[in-house]
Order: C-alpha cells, then structure tokens, then sequence
C-alpha cells in the first residue's frame, strides 16, 4: 500500500516540493514566512482556477489552449461594459457580467467539438485567434487602467494580513477562495458525480463511452462550457490583481497551465487526472518561477529549471509504463 | 511542388487530392477579391514582394510542424529551437567578429556560426526524437518541456536582451533580393522542394507516413519507428534553425522571445494546408498553398483596415475565423473526415 502511494506522480511531485522547500528554506529562511506562502498563493490563483478547467478536459481526452483567450475576453468586455455605464459597485457584479460570456466562448468551442467532431486542439487554436483578434479589434485595444471602484477595492482587500519588519505587509486575496471553490467543485464533480464517471470514461475510450449510454455529446458541453466558465472568473481575477484590463492578458499562459497540470500527472491523452495533483504540479511550477531567486539563482535560468522539471516528470512515468508494459509482454510469451 | 505546377500531368494529379483543389480555389478567391478591392495596391510587385518577405519565416517553420504532424506527433519547441540557435550564431558572430579583418576570415566565422546553429538545431531535435521514439513520451508533452527548456536557454545566454551585430554580408539572407525574389522566399522554396523530395520519393519519406497512419502496423512491418521519429524531429530541428537565421538575417537580431506567436500559426499554416494532426496524410503542396492565402488575407486586412486602430488584430480573428471555417467545411462535404479520406483513396487506386 505505502509502495503504491510511493509510485504515485502525486507523491514524487509532493517530495519534490519538499525537498526543494528544504532547500530553498535553508538557505533563505523568508521562505518559510506567512508572507511568502501568501504571495505565493496570489501569483498561482489565476493560473490555478484556469488549471481546473483544464484538468477537466484533459481527462476527457480533450485540449484546450483557447482559455487565456477566454479569461481574457470575458473579463475585458464585462469591464469595458460596466465602466461605460459609469458602474462603481461590487466586484460580485462584474463576475456576473463576465461569467456569462465565458460559458457562451466556451459554447462555441463545444459546437464545433461536439457536432463538428473536429479535433479539439485545432479548435480551440482557432477560437483562440478568433476571441482574441475580434475583442482587440471590435471592442478595444487599449487597457483599461480606470476600473470600477468596486473592483479596485476587491483588489487591494485581504481576508488575513502578516506584519513582517522585512518584507512588509503581505495579505492573502480573497480570490484564492474561488481557487479552493473551484478545485473542490471540479474535485466533487470528478469523484463523486455521473458525469465525473462519464468524463473518465470519455477519456479513457470514447467508443466504449458512448456504447455504454453516455450522451458524450452533452458531457463535452459540459466540459468546455465549465472551462470557459472558469476562465471568466479567473480573467476577473487577474484584472483585480493586476489592477488593469488588458484585452491581451495571459497570452501564452495556456502552455504553462497545461504543463502544470500534466506535472501532476494528468495524461494528456485522456482517462486520468487528480485535483490534488494538478494543485501540485501548479505549486511546484509557481515555487520553480518564485524561489530560484531566494537561493541566489538569477532569475534568467528560471525557464532552464521549469523546462527540465516538466521533462523529467513527463518522461519518468513514461519510461516506466514502456517497461511494465514490456515485462508483461515477456510474461504472455 | 514546383516542377509538379510545371508539367502538366503531375498538376493535374495534385489536383485529384481534394483538399488540394480547395486550397487553391480558396488562394484564387482570395486574391481575386483582394484584387478587386485595392486594384491599386494589393497586386504591384512591391507588395507582392513584401509578402514574400513576411511569408518565408513561418513557412519554413509551417514545413517543420507538418513534418512532426505527419508522423502522428507535433512540435512545439519550433520556434524555441529557431531562437535558439539564432541566438547562437549572433553569439558566435559578435563574439569572434573581432574588427572584420578580412574576407575570408569573416567567411571562416560566418561558416563557424551557421555551422553551429544548425548543429543546436539538430541537437534539439535529437532530444526531442529520443524522448518521443524511445522513451515513449507523447510528442506534445517532450516538446512543451523542451519549449520551455530552450527557450529557458536562450533567456539564460541573452538574459533577456536583444543579440545585434550581424555582418551586411548575411543581412543579404534576410532582405535582398534575387531577380526580384526576396531571398528568404528563395530559401523556403529549397526547404520546400528538399522536403518534398524527401518525402514523396525515398523510403524514409515512406515509412513516416507509414508510422503517422498506423504506428503499430508500421513496426510489424519491420519499420524501425524510434529511428524514423528521431530522423524527423532532426529534420524539425534542422528546418527550425533555418528559420532562426533567416529571421536573424532579417530583423538583425535574435532574441529569446522573437515570434513566439509563430508557434501556434505554424501549426495553423499546416492544419490548414490539410496536413492531419493524427498523422500519416497531408502533402507540403497544401501547407504551401494555404501560407499563401494566409498571408494575402493578413495583407489584405492589413490594408484595407489601417485607418482604423489595431487593424493588425483582424488577422488573429480572420485566420482563426479561417480555420474553423476550412475544417467545417471539410467535415460537412465529406461526413467524418476519416471516411471521406478513405473513399477519395479508394476512387483513385481504382
């Protein structure tokens, strides 16, 4: 039993973390501060809510890079919306807003999935180009830096605050409350619920699926739309941490989500994934691109680390299934 | 490709490849209705020339990704690998340039710094192509690792900044012209019919569409599949670091950064051009042909929207608009793809 927890991706990732923790601690003792975990949490909410619909849709043997694009959008055009009617209340508001027009992205990216059955990556590369050239070219290119003071509010507010004589006042952001939200959602959902049955067994072999009864079609809607959903509230999110709107946010981000994910041990070709590993695998890459600086590591040879992270917790697992799978090819002979 | 527009019989048994035919009437209509809206500006040669500049990077890049497509895989470390090693050959360029004593020692340095970047570039591939082929890796999983890897690399050797100090000599690569024909469109043409070569006439052209539409049928049939993964993604990498140079050549300056946007038009350009992205069917006539009506759709935007702000955002929407567009269409004339694929293959053996 204890082998088995060993040879989990979830537990090399955890040692992993550990281990450079260790680390990193010892040789800059700030790291273990409340302060540090806080601005730790803040930079990985966005990345992390995103990281959620992700995970779902990679089980499902799906792909998706079109949800920065998503966030994006979703937050841009509820932003711009509410500023031009003079809005200035709550932050709750412009969620709601922006919430909408993630489901209905993500819509769109399910029709063309799950009627057109067209390959979900090419897809989704093209609503990407699609949402984010017609918001930079309808809507607006420029970023909005005068938001709705509800908003401006939400951003600077902590649920908890440490006093540290060094590095300041560090609070924890609300936010990272739609984080915990999300991932136990998309955790009950996965673990507890029929369509969490379905999305595995979608992933694990979609004819087998649909001969067993599942509307596979229904689920795909569901998936991207919850994607897109997700996508929106962490757009928001980034807009209150970062104080702007910008209609090009989180370009590029959609490789580095997806590599968190596959760190922890989501397959990329569908069937399995955990919550918990997807939390690892996004605070191992968080902790890589953070704390290289504490130890004195420039910050140029951040990439070098992530990079060499994300292979080898790709090739490991790999290289061990090519040999289970051998050893069970000499046992048939 | 080009010889096969020049007889006829080869054309016209192109144009038996359904896609093929689409493409080229979408290349027709496009240009035909640019034509159409700025009689002025969009068919003079200088225009036509600029886009032969533009078009020539991501092209050799479009090349590269079909490749790893074909093989039933893909490549995103394409552009990371043509940032790479330009930024190698501007390192090894400025480093040794010293005060340009004389030609053939700049032609000695030149050589040195090409040969160098073409070397990282097959390097990268054969770290992609042993941890595809033999450790069992998914292809879109090594090359996001090694993406970020090399491109991690380039960030550490530049920390960031821009390389210049290319010699006028190579600038040639990137912005003369030949008889009119901007170099670059020169070199991808090369990189085009080489690979066509490869791909259509030898055995190892054959088996990789072989391992692309049945990888285990293909190692039955005594195909050496991580030997063929790895030759390709060498390929890639080879054919990445063409593409680093030329746009070293071009813009005088190679960064960690430069045309990261590339990476997912590459794939674009190739799916577009029919290429599979389950691998084992597409032809380069394809990629080729829908580069071209990419890039006359981004000009022509380009154009006709440049008194309103941000018109080069259009081009994201319409391509992306032209892709879902492509794929629908294609899924709606031949039911699921697969089996219209199948059909068209049975009528022509028949």
């Amino acid at each position: 039993m204890l082998r088995r927890i060993a040879r989990t991706q979830e537990f090399v990732i955890a040692a992993c973390i550990l281990g450079i923790s260790i680390v990193v601690g010892l040789l800059n003792p700030a790291y273990f501060s409340l302060g540090n975990l806080f601005d730790l949490l803040r930079s990985a909410t966005t990345h992390g809510i995103l990281a959620m619909g992700v995970l779902v849709i990679l089980i499902s043997g799906g792909v998706d890079v079109s949800f920065p694009a998503i966030a994006a959008a979703s937050s841009y055009i509820a932003v711009k919306i509410l500023v031009a009617h003079g809005f200035q209340g709550s932050a709750w508001v412009v969620y709601a807003v922006a919430i909408p027009f993630g489901f209905a992205f993500g819509f769109l990216n399910a029709t063309f999935i799950a009627c057109f059955r067209l390959p979900a990556l090419i897809v989704t590369l093209g609503t990407a180009g699609m949402i984010y050239g017609s918001v930079l070219f309808f809507i607006g290119n420029l970023v909005i830096y005068n938001l709705p003071s509800g908003l401006v509010r939400y951003g600077a507010a902590s649920i908890a605050t440490v006093e540290d004589a060094t590095a300041g006042t560090s609070g924890l952001h609300p936010s990272v409350l739609f984080l915990v939200a999300a991932a136990v959602a998309v955790g009950i959902l996965l673990r507890y619920t029929m369509a969490g049955r379905g999305v595995f067994a979608l992933g694990g072999n979609r004819e087998a699926a649909e001969r067993s009864g599942l509307n596979v079609r229904w689920i795909e809607y569901g998936i991207y739309c919850l994607a897109g959903v997700l996508a929106a509230i962490a757009g928001v999110t980034q807009v209150a941490l970062y104080r702007n709107a910008n209609p090009a946010a989180l370009m590029g981000a959609e490789l580095e989500v997806i590599a968190a994910v596959v760190l922890g041990g989501a397959s990329i070709t569908g069937g399995r994934g955990t919550v918990t590993g997807t939390l690892l695998g996004l605070s191992l890459i968080t902790i890589l691109k953070s704390s290289l600086v504490l130890v004195g590591i420039p910050s140029e040879w951040q990439k070098v680390a992530i990079g060499s992270a994300l292979l080898i917790g790709v090739t490991v697992p790999a290289i061990r299934t090519t040999r289970q799978r051998r050893i069970v090819v000499s046992d048939e002979n | 490709m080009r010889d096969a527009l020049k007889s006829g019989s080869a054309f016209s048994l192109l144009m038996q490849d359904g896609h093929v035919r689409f493409l080229t009437a979408t290349v027709v209509l496009i240009f035909i209705s640019m034509v159409l809206a700025m009689p002025a500006q969009f068919p003079v040669a200088a225009n036509l020339q600029s886009m032969g500049f533009q078009m020539a990077e991501l092209g050799i890049l479009s090349v590269a990704m079909a490749l790893a497509l074909l093989i039933g895989g893909i490549d995103l470390s394409v552009t990371a690998v043509a940032n790479l090693s330009a930024i190698a050959a501007a390192l090894v360029m400025s480093r040794l340039a010293g005060g340009w004593a004389s030609a053939v020692q700049m032609a000695i340095v030149v050589t040195l710094a090409f040969l160098v970047s073409l070397g990282i570039g097959l390097a990268c591939g054969v770290v992609n192509g042993l941890l595809i082929g033999r450790a069992g890796v998914p292809a879109i999983l090594v090359t996001l690792g090694t993406l970020t890897l090399y491109s991690g690399f380039g960030y550490a050797i530049t920390r960031g900044r821009a390389f210049h100090g290319v010699p006028d000599r190579v600038l040639f690569l990137g912005i003369g012209t030949i008889l009119g024909i901007p170099v670059p469109l020169i070199i991808f043409g090369g990189v085009v019919a080489v690979t066509s070569v490869l791909l259509r006439r030898t055995s190892f052209g054959f088996k990789v569409y072989m391992l692309g539409s049945n990888a285990v049928a293909a190692r039955f049939s005594g195909i050496d599949n991580p030997g063929i993964t790895v030759r390709t993604h060498m390929i890639c990498g080879l054919l990445s670091a063409i593409a680093g140079l030329v746009s070293l050549a071009r813009t005088n300056s190679a960064n960690a950064e430069y045309g990261s946007s590339y990476l997912l038009m590459a794939i674009l350009v190739a799916v577009l051009g029919g290429v599979s992205v389950s691998g084992g069917h597409g032809r380069l006539a394809g990629v080729v042909l829908a580069l071209i009506s990419l890039q006359m759709l981004s000009t022509g935007f380009n154009m006709l929207l440049s008194r309103y702000s941000g018109s080069n955002f259009f081009r994201d929407f319409a391509w992306g608009f032209l892709l879902l567009f492509v794929m629908v269409c294609a899924r709606v004339k031949s039911g699921p793809l697969a089996t219209g694929r199948l059909l068209r293959q049975r009528s022509r053996t028949q």
